[in-house]
This record gives C-alpha cells, structure tokens and sequence, in this order.
C-alpha cells in the first residue's frame, strides 16, 4: 500500500530537465544532408589519398584567364573559353582500388566555405579525367578544370568523390598548397590525353 | 505584387536577378531556329548565385504571364550568352548573362509592355521528405514589365 | 524467490534473449542481404571449357607485353605503357548454340579479375582494329555463327603484379547475376 505523497519540487525538476534535454536533442540532431555526408579522407599535393573506390594525388595547378583546345572531331580549328573569373586546372592522376570506377564528381572547396563544381562549359574539349574509367592500380593522369572568381583561390581545396549522389562514400579532399595564387596566365591549352 | 524596373536588380534569396530585356523572334538567342510554326520568346537576364554551391536550379525563375506559357513550362532553352551555349550550372558569386527561352505559337498576341514575375524560392534547413537543406516552393516576388523588341520583324513597307 | 537468484537468472536469460530479438528483428535481412551479396559463379578448370548462355566458351590464347604491340592496320600507337603496367592481350572462343545465344552476346562484358578480388575492364588505348573481332558479338562484319567457332580479342591493361594471375570472367546481361570464370593458370 502507498501513501499519498507530498509535491516533490524536485520531480518537477527533474521533468523540466528532462524536457529541457529532449528539445535540445531534437534541435542539435543534424539535417538529412549532414547524416548522409561522404566520409572525408584528406590529403597533401602530391601524395596519393585513398578512399573506398579510387586514391588519387594532385600533381599540378595552374591557372589561366583563357582555356584554349582543338575541336573534337574537327582538326585544326581551334576553341576558346574566356570566364568572369579565373579558370583552375588541377593536373592530377587517379587509379582505381578494386572495381572499375569513374571520379563522379569533382569540386573546389574554396575558404568561405562555398563549393564550385567542375565546369560543364567544356563542350567538343578533351576528356578529362572525369570522364575516363579508372582501372585497379592502373595510374591515369588528366586534368581537371574549375571556374571560379581569382579571390576565391586562396586556400582552394579539390574535393573528389566516386558519385555525387550516392553519399555514404569517400569523398578524397586535396589541399592545393594555394596559400599564394599564382598569376593566371594568359592561355592554357587542354591537349588530348 | 511589388514592380521592377527592367535593369533593376532583386535579390530572391538563391539569386541575384536583373532582368534585362525580351526578344521575339523566328531564331532562338544561339542564332538555331525555332521549332516549326512557332517564334521564339528570350529573356535576356544577370543572374549570380548567392549560395554556397554552383547551381542550375533557374528552370522556374520566370513566370510569363502569356496563355501561351503554361504556368509551370520550363524554358525550350537556358543559355549562356557568353559562348551561346546550353547553360550547365552557374557558380557562387560569378554573374553571368543568360537568355531563358520559350518557343511559342506564331500568332501569339504579346502584350506590350510584356509582364514578366520573377519567382523566389525559400530555403529550409529541412525539408518534409527526406529531411535534408534545399531550396523550396517558388512564389512569384516581382514584376518586370518589358518592352518585347522583335529584331527580325519585317521592316515597315513603302 | 530470492531477489539475488532472479537477478542472476534473467541475466543468463539475456544471453538466450538478446541473439533471439536481434534475429527476429533483423534475420530475414542478413538472409536477403547474404543472398543478394553471393554471386553465383560458375569457374572453370584452366585449359576446359563451359557452357553460358547457350554457347561454349574457352580462352584461347592471353599475351602479356610490357611495351605497346604492333597493331596491323594502325597508325598511332602509344610509345609505352604507363609504369609498372602490362598489357594483356586476351582471345576468347565461343560458339554459339543457336540464334537466341547469338542474341544473348549482344550484350556481354569481358573482365579479368585477380585472387584478390580486383576486377579489370577491357581498356581503350588500343586503336580500333580491324583484323579482328573486338567484341563478344563481332566487329567489322566478323560476327559469331551457329556452331562455328568464333574468336575475339581485348586488351587490357594490368598493375605487374596481376599480370600473371588472372582469370576472365563473362557476363551476359541475360543470365544476370551469374557469372562464368574462366580459370587461365
């Protein structure tokens, strides 16, 4: 048998903590984007960082205010892209880990935290290394080319993923040592692999 | 509904618009046709995008107001005017000139000045499906009145 | 009851309990999950050959070359291939059933893959060739006929050191997910 009890000034207490508690778990559960965020591998230029379907390493960057190239399928006639900013070509190489597999997806993380995808500009160019299939431990080098305003190179990193669609996967991000920009040239020439 | 001027830039959260003029014309602003018995409509138009990745959600920007532009028609093409090609994507803080335009009957009667709505999406951090940011329910913001020039109408006969 | 002998007894209880509910909560899943994982393979002895999809096949003859061969009928050529590559050469044999196995070779893929679970497809550095078939299905008019023997040849380009250790694997779309591997060595 109970007795009646006295109010307990501290069970309501305890309610309101509790309370207090559960919408503060509700508020901090992150968003549908951030539980399904690539799982980051990052990496220096230079060397090989690896993900879950391909590794892949920076070995150059340039910037150029103009991207120049032979039409595809036309010889000798000749292409050029100007931009309202600057053009980044990363020259990178990448191989496969297991499977044959494709960079799906390919972008700049610039240091105000914006993301610039690779440029769909590039109609009749060269194939990049985007859009070559990647063999098991077989090296493939090509280039990978971004547009993007000159004050957003500081501090640029490249961010590569297998699919852009399928998150839950590596996402391989690459620092691109841009602490100080080089001047863009005047042209650089995309060349068949 | 809050009047622009054409040239009058409007912030609709994901862009930044001015919209700049309209051409009514046989071809399409990369000089190809328009498709057989209809004239092309193209709004010329600045856009930047203001979010934190590149971008082409402009499909339901604008909203003519023409029957013969269904509500919810996207544009026959999206270009950008820079290399007259079809229009990828757009990059944060890079504004470009693009056209967005509709092939439409000939004998349309277009209104002068021509109304245009600028639409305006809101972000949610979390949307009802998934849960996940994105950009969401496009309302009409403001309207642009534009005077449509048609540059290949045939010149006034002697 | 001794509240101590029931405590020490739902304890043990637990050990019962616990695998019971997870595989009552989630058992069908692993079963359909394992099921779907298993990839139904049918391999082959080296040098034999099989039956898949209503034609016979065998490998007849894989090349290794450390340098780009000479391709008759090619103009460019790669000057090398990239370090610590191989290239090999791989010529299948098939012949085919009947008219609905030809059609099944429309769309097939061969791969080679290692004992390490490594899959490679046929790469496209060689030049379109002409003196062979490059297909399952044929190429350049050279295509597979009832019961006659019909070969094809694809290049691949390997790491050294799987070069020597591979097998060809065949996959017709229209016996998904089964596979025929073809051991080499």
């Amino acid at each position: 048998m109970s007795t009646p009890r006295r109010f307990r000034w501290s069970a309501l207490l305890a309610s309101a903590a509790t309370l207090a508690l559960l919408l503060a778990m509700r508020e901090s559960m992150p968003n549908y984007n951030a539980r399904m965020a690539p799982i980051v591998e990052r990496g220096a230029p230079g060397e090989y960082v690896h993900g879950r379907r391909f590794a892949a390493r920076v070995t150059a960057v340039e910037t150029a205010r103009m991207l120049r190239f032979a039409h595809s399928g036309t010889p000798d006639s000749v292409e050029q892209r100007d931009s309202s900013g600057v053009w980044l070509i990363v020259q990178a190489s990448a191989m496969a880990v297991q499977e044959p597999t494709l960079i799906g997806s390919a972008a700049i993380l610039t240091r105000d935290g914006r993301r610039y995808e690779q440029s769909g500009r590039l109609y009749n160019a060269p194939a990049t290394l985007a859009a070559r299939e990647l063999q098991a431990g077989v090296a493939s080098a090509g280039v990978l080319i971004f547009e993007l305003p000159v004050d957003a190179l500081a501090g640029a990193w490249l961010a590569l993923a297998a699919n852009r669609i399928d998150p839950l996967d590596s996402e391989l991000q690459i620092d691109l040592a841009l602490a100080a920009p080089p001047l863009p040239r005047e042209f650089y020439d995309l060349v068949r692999p | 509904m809050p009047q622009l001027d054409a040239g009058k830039g409007v912030d609709t959260g994901q862009w930044h618009v001015v919209v700049h003029a309209a051409t009514l014309s046989a071809r399409r602003p990369d000089g190809r046709p328009a498709a057989r018995g209809k004239a092309n409509l193209a709004i010329e138009l600045e856009l930047t995008n203001r979010t934190r990745s590149s971008s082409n959600d402009f499909a339901t920007l604008l909203r003519i107001a023409l029957p013969a532009i269904a509500a919810k028609t996207p544009p026959t093409s999206q270009l950008l005017l820079r290399d007259n090609s079809v229009l990828s994507s757009l990059h944060p803080k890079m504004s470009e000139r693009i056209a967005l335009a509709w092939d439409i009957p000939l004998a349309t009667p277009i209104p002068d000045p021509l109304p245009v709505v600028v639409m305006s999406k809101i972000h949610k951090q979390r949307d009802n499906l998934s849960g996940g940011a994105g950009w969401f329910d496009p309302k009409p913001m403001a309207e642009v009145r534009l005077h449509v020039t048609t540059p290949d109408a045939p010149a006034t006969l002697p | 009851m001794n509240a101590g002998r029931v405590y020490w007894r739902s304890l043990a209880a637990l050990i019962v309990v616990v695998p019971l509910a997870l595989w009552t909560a989630s058992g069908e899943d692993y079963l359909a999950y394992q099921r779907h994982r298993a990839v139904p393979e049918t391999v082959v002895a080296p040098g034999a050959s099989a039956e898949f999809g209503g034609s016979r096949w065998q490998i007849d003859r894989i090349e290794t070359f450390d340098a780009p061969p000479a391709t008759p009928g090619s103009v460019i050529a790669p000057a090398s291939l990239p370090a610590g590559t191989r290239l090999l050469r791989v010529r299948m044999a098939l012949r085919a059933g009947d008219i609905e196995s030809i059609q099944k070779l429309d769309r097939c893929q061969l791969e080679l893959v290692d004992r390490r679970g490594r899959r490679w497809t046929a790469a496209a550095l060689s030049p379109a060739r002409r003196d062979v078939a490059t297909r399952c299905n044929g190429s350049h008019g050279k295509t597979p006929q009832i019961a006659q023997e019909f070969r094809f040849e694809q290049d691949f380009l390997l790491p050294a050191d799987a070069a020597g250790d591979v097998d060809a694997v065949i996959r017709l779309a229209a016996e998904n997910p089964r596979l025929l591997r073809l051991q080499w060595r």
